[in-house]
């Protein structure tokens, strides 16, 4: 049913071709468990194995189909197909392009794990399992010590969540005896334990470290050092997501964590807002994105916070729709520029390569929450959960709303309008690079239509569907009017349009470029150059470890430890060889041992009589 | 019959090598190991739970010395541990240059030999015997075939031992006499020792213990002795003879003196981890790839060991899982680490580096390996961590939180010496040759059991879970 992708190493466009066909196959396959799925059921279990079964622990391998893992299976699946196939395209020159396809079908493979696990052990080999390609994918130009130090920083943070996570699984062990999703969350409905707020925490550690929130996001801006491609496929649509998807699936658990959620919605906002506020100066093209990322990601885990998961979900999927297509877009982008990816020395592009240039307006679009696209919708419903838990939390991400809408207007602005800086020839991809780009473009348009709110005639489809996998999502209530819903769109898509005009006035009637970051004044040097964390991060840990690794070794266990030994080694042979010199000759060392082994032997025996 | 067989055909394979010196010593001690491996899998298949004894005879009664062996499912688990890995160690002398190859392999095969003879013993003073002997052929062998400063470091590494291992005779002497000179297991374990002497016998027994492991404070002899051993010496100390350490635990500790384990359980585990962890720390900025694998073991050790003192079914059955992990994993690694040393002419990290152009294959090898020490699942290593996790959590959340933290550690020095053996830019005039026939033949298998008991890790789990139980259902009827 679903298969494991295995790989072979072939011709690069049979490998692409080959691993396109997998994984569109996987979608089909999805598509099929889809239409046959009944909701109202719940979901059903498939046991494949016994894995762990020892002491009374019985961990079995087995797959879990309800409403939640197949959104997350299309997902996956559909969008996977996608950039499978626009990696035909974009990778085509390269000479390990093989090895790319193969890793990214394993990607695909942890990713199907992840969400289609019956329990928290067969999630977390899918969780481990991305981690892990997307360490080898980050580093896949593995010849530039900068790509394999952003490999391994991602690995590494990544791990440090996953603590949390191990934790977590422990203690839910420990208290329920099982670790199965269905039977844990029977279980625990209901239950006032204050051992479920350590077990949440764990688990939002854990989410944390994998969707790139505070404090553990430095890594996925790092992590663009990764193909175009990867970054659509693991850093954008779906891997970031995956703390969301397992909030989802214990949103039980959460539900009876207030505490908990409190400190995500906090986390959620801090990050939306640090994130995109980042975004506003830089100049990578991808690294504008990914800030973009950690900032939607950073509104997801709002809406978890606000307990308001189907909403999550939502925005998951219609961000998966739009960041995939804008990350595709930008590919495209540096494709047609022969890999420049400085957005100063671009400009003018959208005469060049028009394709592209239309998919990333749209993207772009959604992304801001313009009217009736799917980010409108989905944003909207977070911000209209967040005014009614506090007009402060609205007011907060409304601003960050406005940031993405300035930055990604900025983006755009800068790459298509004006005149071209730069000095290559710009060229349109070819059809296996723009066809996804339409696809991807379509769904951002009609992405709405999945949750379409009552307000615009529309009976929240999405929600209704999740509601009979995720229990939490029956405990959500938006109790705004209709009045309130629309005055709030209405402040929110006037003041969209606001910034559009100050970005257009800004960018395309005079082009500012960012100079250089010392001639910046105090502050706004401080955003563009990230607040600093990274380097924050490198003084607070990276170098009082390497200091430690080596002074452990130098001081502890060099002058401490090993001295310690050979003062107790020295003693036994001073010890022997006071033995030696009254017995005759050169006993051996274990002669001796005997020897000894023999008098206590004695001197005992004689005691006890 | 096995138990006999067992114990031959390793030690007339070696007498015949040390005696005959045949040109052709190697291939025959790779078949004797295989001859080993395939009477070991013959029991294994054969074995239906419970006890197997196979001979009870009186030998020196007097001193409580009794020639009794058989094995249970953890007996049966360090002996296939012991086969599986012997042809391995065997194999990896193919790529090393040695003068008399027949005397060095003699040697190994008998401390084969000796190795079979703990797992198999059920009279303490059988398994002290054994326990002892191992440690003569490793002694000439590190002494004669060692590296730098051998002479030094190997006396020291003796005599350090040795000193355990006194201590261990104290103790079972003094068991002896409490039990009238019946030194079967069966018999020790019946003793009821009062419990303020438990709680000092315990160090005397564990002592040897913790130095063969080794556990933090007595580690330091491990890194220099890894480092100088050959590399065949370092396998066999790293990935069987620590195993001893484990199963005399098991063994001993546990049975004969629990309430001292109860009194010094937290302590045990604390310095076990607090030796994960600073061995975890140290590796990172190792930059000789044998040196980092020596702490790496370290570190994974002292888990192995505060898994084991969890002393619960989870964390016992863990340990002894990983124990079974963990062999693989040293074998792999040190190949690795003598793959690189015939290519590179050193084990400097320092020269080596942008490899993976020349040797892709090779790093894909490696990495295999690697995800193995950084226990992902579907590895077998995941599976003992999770259990000896999960044991931990339920003696105390900080001990495991620690525990845990050293699934950070592991990635942060394991990817930093992948990358810094295989990955950045090229180096010019480097044209080193990708894996032969030889490295496949080698690390396929490793990897393939890595990864099939990774999926399916019952047929192990099954061995260990019935004597486990065992076990510790007679410690709380006591």
């Amino acid at each position: 049913m679903i298969l494991a992708s295995l790989r072979r190493k072939l011709s690069a466009n049979v490998a692409g071709g080959l691993a396109t066909a997998l994984i569109a196959g996987s979608f089909v396959a999805s598509v099929l468990l889809f239409m046959g799925f009944d909701p109202t059921s719940g979901g059903r279990t498939v046991k494949l194995l016994d894995w762990i079964d020892v002491g009374g622990m019985q961990i079995p391998l087995a797959l879990r189909i309800d409403a939640l893992s197949l959104t997350m299976m299309l997902i996956v699946t559909g969008i996977g197909s996608l950039i499978h196939l626009y990696s035909i395209g974009y990778m085509h020159d390269d000479e390990r392009a093989p090895t790319f396809f193969a890793q990214l079908n394993l990607f695909s493979f942890a990713m199907l794990m992840l969400v289609m696990g019956s329990n928290f052990l067969i999630t977390f080999i899918g969780w481990e399992g991305v981690g892990l390609c997307s360490y080898l994918l980050i580093g896949f130009w593995y010849k530039t010590p900068e790509y394999n130090y952003a490999a391994r920083k991602a690995f590494v943070m990544n791990r440090i969540g996953d603590v949390g996570v191990v934790l977590a699984m422990v203690l839910l062990f420990q208290r329920f005896g099982t670790l199965e999703y269905a039977s844990i969350m029977d279980m625990a409905s209901g239950v006032n334990d204050p051992l479920l707020i350590a077990a949440t925490l764990f688990l939002f550690i854990g989410a944390t470290g994998k969707s790139a929130q505070i404090p553990l996001f430095t890594w996925l801006p790092d992590a663009m050092a990764g193909p175009t491609p990867v970054s659509a496929l693991i850093h954008a649509a779906t891997m970031v997501t995956a703390g969301i998807f397992l909030t989802v699936r214990s949103s039980v658990l959460f539900e009876l964590a207030p505490f908990t959620k409190d400190i995500i919605l906090w986390i959620g906002t801090a990050t939306a807002l640090l994130a995109a506020s980042i975004g506003l100066f830089q100049n990578d093209i991808k690294k504008v994105l990914a800030y973009s990322t950690v900032s939607q990601l950073g509104y997801m885990f709002v809406a978890l916070g606000l307990g308001s998961y189907s909403a999550a979900m939502f925005h998951v999927t219609t961000h998966a729709f739009f960041k995939a297509l804008l990350f595709l877009g930008a590919g495209s982008v540096i494709h047609a520029l022969g890999g420049e990816q400085d957005i100063r020395k671009m400009g003018g592009l959208k005469g060049h390569i028009k394709i592209t240039y239309f998919t990333f307006l749209v993207g772009t679009a959604a992304i801001a929450g313009l009217p009736l696209l799917s980010g409108f919708f989905s944003k909207d419903l977070i911000l209209a959960f967040a005014f009614q838990r506090s007009p402060v939390i609205f007011g907060l991400l409304l601003f960050g709303a406005l940031l993405t809408t300035f930055y990604m207007f900025r983006l755009l602005f800068l790459v298509f309008y004006g005149t071209y800086r730069g000095k290559a020839h710009p060229h349109e991809s070819p059809l296996t690079m723009t066809i996804p780009l339409m696809v991807l473009a379509v769904l951002s348009v009609v992405g709405g239509l999945l949750n379409l709110p009552h307000l615009f005639g529309g009976h929240e489809p999405m929600k209704h569907y999740l509601e009979t996998a995720a229990a939490g999502i029956g405990y959500e209530h938006l109790e705004l009017s209709a009045l309130t819903e629309i005055i709030l769109m209405g402040i929110t898509t006037t003041l969209v349009g606001f910034v559009i005009y100050v970005a257009y006035g800004r960018f395309v009637k005079t082009t500012t470029l960012e100079g250089e970051e010392a001639t910046m004044p105090v502050f706004k040097r401080l955003i563009a150059q990230r607040w600093r964390i990274d380097e924050l991060y490198r003084a607070l840990f990276e170098k009082p470890y390497a200091w430690l690794s080596t002074n452990l070794l130098a001081v502890a266990e060099k002058k401490v430890m090993v001295p310690l030994m050979n003062g107790v080694g020295d003693a036994a042979i001073r010890v022997g060889d006071v033995v030696r010199r009254v017995q005759t000759g050169n006993a051996s060392f274990h002669l001796l041992a005997m020897l000894c082994g023999l008098i206590l032997f004695l001197v005992i025996t004689l005691m006890s009589n | 019959m096995i138990a006999a067989l067992l114990l031959l055909i390793p030690c007339i394979s070696a007498l015949a090598l040390v005696i005959l010196r045949p040109a052709q010593a190697r291939p025959i001690a790779l078949v004797s190991t295989l001859a080993s491996l395939a009477v070991v899998v013959f029991a294994w298949i054969s074995y239906t739970g419970g006890m197997v004894l196979h001979y009870d005879l009186d030998w020196m009664n007097a001193w409580g010395l009794r020639f009794v062996v058989g094995y249970d499912g953890v007996g049966l688990l360090m002996l296939i541990l012991t086969a599986v890995v012997f042809p391995f160690i065997i194999g990896a002398g193919y790529g090393q240059q040695h003068d008399r190859p027949a005397i060095f392999n003699g040697l190994l095969l008998f401390t084969q030999t000796f190795l079979f003879g703990v797992f198999l013993a059920q009279n303490a003073l059988l398994f002290y015997i054994f326990y002892e002997l191992t440690l003569i052929p490793v002694f000439f062998v590190l002494l004669y075939w060692g590296g730098e400063n051998r002479r030094n470091i190997t006396v020291r590494f003796f005599i350090y031992t040795l000193l355990g291992g006194l201590s261990l005779l104290f103790g079972l002497v003094y068991l002896l006499i409490q039990s009238g000179g019946n030194g079967d297991f069966t018999a020790l374990q019946a003793l009821n020792i009062p419990g303020g002497t438990q709680v000092w016998l315990f160090w005397i027994l564990f002592l040897a213990f913790a130095i063969k492991l080794p556990i933090f404070p007595f580690h330091s002899w491990q890194p220099e002795t890894y480092y100088m051993a050959p590399l065949q010496g370092t396998m066999v100390l790293g990935a069987v003879m620590l195993k001893m350490g484990l199963f005399g635990v098991y063994k001993i500790v546990f049975p004969i003196v629990p309430l001292g384990v109860e009194h010094w359980q937290s302590t045990v585990i604390l310095l076990a981890l607090i030796g994960a962890v600073y061995a975890g720390i140290i590796a990172f900025r190792q930059s000789d790839f044998k040196r980092l694998v020596a702490f790496s073991s370290l570190s994974h050790v002292g888990v192995l060991c505060a898994g084991l003192f969890a002393w619960n079914t989870y964390g016992i059955s863990g340990s002894l899982y990983q124990a079974f992990a963990h062999a693989i994993l040293v074998v792999g690694m040190l190949y690795l680490v003598g793959a690189m040393q015939e290519r590179v002419g050193s084990t400097d990290m320092n020269a080596m580096g942008g490899l993976k152009s020349s040797m892709p294959r090779l790093a894909a090898l490696f990495l295999l390996v690697l995800v193995n020490a950084v226990a992902l699942p579907l590895t077998q290593s995941f599976v003992g961590e999770w259990l000896m996790f999960a044991g931990l959590w339920q003696v105390d959340g900080w001990l495991t939180l620690l525990a845990v933290s050293t699934i950070v550690l592991g990635a942060v020095y394991m990817l930093y010496a992948y990358q810094r053996v295989m990955l950045g830019p090229d180096r010019a005039n480097q044209q080193l040759p990708d894996a032969t026939t030889r490295d496949h033949l080698y690390l396929v298998p490793l990897i393939a059991v890595t990864l099939i008991l990774g999926v399916h890790p019952g047929p192990i789990l099954e061995l260990v879970d019935a004597p486990v139980l065992q076990l510790l259902s007679s410690l709380s009827v006591n």
